[in-house]
């Protein structure tokens, strides 16, 4: 099964108001008002896409150590994830999809991480729940989210929601502006130039891992 | 009040949404757009605008009194382009350009028949696919492609197309068929070097994805991307328009038909700062209308 078709089953009963989730319609039609507006902000357009430089970053994993694209690159191309968090459940099936493709990106010398903006805690108990051999780095206060362009601010009303539901975003990320970035998938390659970008407004869709392997192909074909 | 003056005006505050579009457009200070349209609406006895925080908007009575604005205004050109080319009618020589494979396979297949309708009408057809000055080249219109560059041109949409990953059967033969963009990483790509070069866009319901190709052969005229894509050479982005008779012979065919790239558009631009000669709109109206028959 692909990981678009399990997100779009899960998608189908959360949106149903079945359990354990049990989410009033109400609540539904909040989100895709403001999955909406995201789209309609086309804001996605203008994030860094394939032929763009990616940004650099330096950033900690869970463990405190520091993580820097530079070194990555020196030994392969990067699958770049950035997700929202763990709270959020599409995430945590892309990360399992991602995990259980990792082998095949070894077999290419590419390195796997995600990046989000939640704090190292959050970041633990995602790869102990998901059981996660690659690291999620921090990204503190969003900033490599930005860079990307992949970083947005919560509409008032979506904020209000997520208080309700006690989705704490500045607790979860210790930054208090209630922003996210879109989740997005990067390749890059050693020169640091991104070869193949997806980025989904609508948080819902994501890649399948599968889809990076002619990338990673190609990235080795052009490695020196 | 300069009545039609102030109904330019308003007609161009409406159609850019703002009294500075309008201004610019007009070349005059914004506060002689808004001056305009306020002795305009006291003459009138009518509020033509609201102003909300989304920006103008036409009232009721503005929407009305919009479209026959716009009549008045065509109507007092074609009556002083009437006067200027005191019975001229459609003589002397019209200068079209276009681009050179667009030209070939769209535009002078249609010739014969404006031709015959115009028989005192020359023509010179200058084919150049990148964009040429029209001024200095003496332009009358100009048939182009994509997005328009040049704001000080006057430009109306004549149709638009889907653009389309393509390639031979033999092609696909022998490299396989993609069924993701991202399979597009280990495919031969020809690439045009006025299109979009070797990254290329694509949406699939909300998501943008891109994806840079291969390209071992990158071509500056569409003719020369025709010629390498029939020859089997690989696959590239095209409009429907450059490949038509062989989509629809089958000599080429489309793939990764679930995602979508921006469409194409084509306009009829023709130069500002001197009046549109009743040539060029006469050959617009009939290239349109023959065009999307």
């Amino acid at each position: 099964m692909s990981l678009q078709a399990k997100l779009d089953a899960f998608k189908a009963d959360f949106e149903a108001g079945k359990p354990p989730y049990n989410v009033p319609r109400s609540v539904i039609e909040t989100m895709h008002r403001a999955t909406a507006e995201l789209i309609e902000s086309a804001a996605a357009q203008r994030a860094k896409k394939a032929g763009d430089v990616a940004p650099s970053f330096s950033l900690k994993d869970p463990e405190g150590n520091i993580i820097s694209s530079a070194d990555l690159l020196k030994s392969g191309p990067l699958v770049l994830s950035f997700y929202r968090g763990v709270w959020c459940p599409y995430c945590n099936m892309e990360l399992q999809a991602l995990e259980a493709a990792k082998p095949e990106f070894d077999r290419y010398g590419a390195s796997l991480v995600a990046i989000s903006p939640q704090t190292a805690p959050n970041s633990r108990k995602s790869v102990r729940q998901n059981k996660l051999s690659f690291p999620i780095l921090s990204d503190v206060k969003g900033k490599v989210g930005e860079a990307f362009g992949l970083r947005f601010n919560l509409p008032d009303y979506l904020v209000e929601l997520y208080k309700q539901l006690k989705n704490d975003l500045p607790t979860f990320n210790d930054d208090p502006s209630w922003t996210l970035p879109m989740p997005a998938r990067y390749v890059i390659g050693q020169d640091g130039v991104v070869l193949y970008s997806e980025v989904n407004p609508d948080y819902t869709r994501r890649p399948e891992p599968e889809d990076m392997i002619p990338v990673l192909q190609r990235a080795a074909a052009l490695k020196v | 009040m300069d009545r039609l003056a102030s109904m330019e005006t308003f007609v161009r505050v409406v159609e850019t949404g703002s009294f500075s579009g309008a201004a610019r457009q007009l070349r005059v200070g914004q506060p002689a757009v808004s001056k305009s349209v306020a002795q305009l609406e006291e003459y009138l006895g009518v509020k033509l605008l609201t102003r909300s925080t989304r920006g103008l908007a036409p009232t009721e009575a503005g929407i009305r009194y919009l479209e026959r604005a716009k009549r008045a205004l065509e109507e007092a050109a074609e009556a002083e382009l009437a006067a200027r080319g005191a019975g001229a009618g459609l003589k002397g020589r019209l200068r079209i350009c276009a681009a050179v494979t667009f030209a070939r396979i769209h535009l002078i297949p249609l010739l014969p028949q404006f031709m015959a309708q115009n028989p005192e009408l020359d023509l010179d057809v200058i084919l150049d696919d990148r964009q040429i000055d029209l001024v200095q080249e003496g332009i009358d219109v100009a048939l182009r492609m994509g997005k328009l560059m040049d704001s000080m041109l006057t430009a109306r949409r004549i149709a638009r197309c889907k653009r389309l990953v393509l390639g031979t059967p033999a092609y696909f033969d022998r490299a396989g068929t993609p069924s993701t963009p991202s399979e597009l990483s280990n495919h031969r790509a020809v690439v045009y070097l006025q299109g979009e070069g070797s990254v290329w866009s694509f949406r699939r319901q909300s998501s943008e994805l891109a994806v840079t190709v291969q390209s071992r052969l990158r071509v500056t005229a569409a003719e020369g991307v025709r010629a390498a894509v029939l020859a089997d050479l690989g696959l590239t982005i095209a409009s429907e328009w450059m490949f038509s008779p062989e989509l629809r012979s089958g000599a080429v065919r489309a793939v990764l038909s679930e995602w979508s790239l921006p469409s194409l558009d084509l306009w009829a631009v023709l130069p500002t700062g001197r009046a549109a000669t009743t040539k060029a709109r006469a050959f617009v109206d009939f290239f349109e209308r023959a065009f999307n028959a």
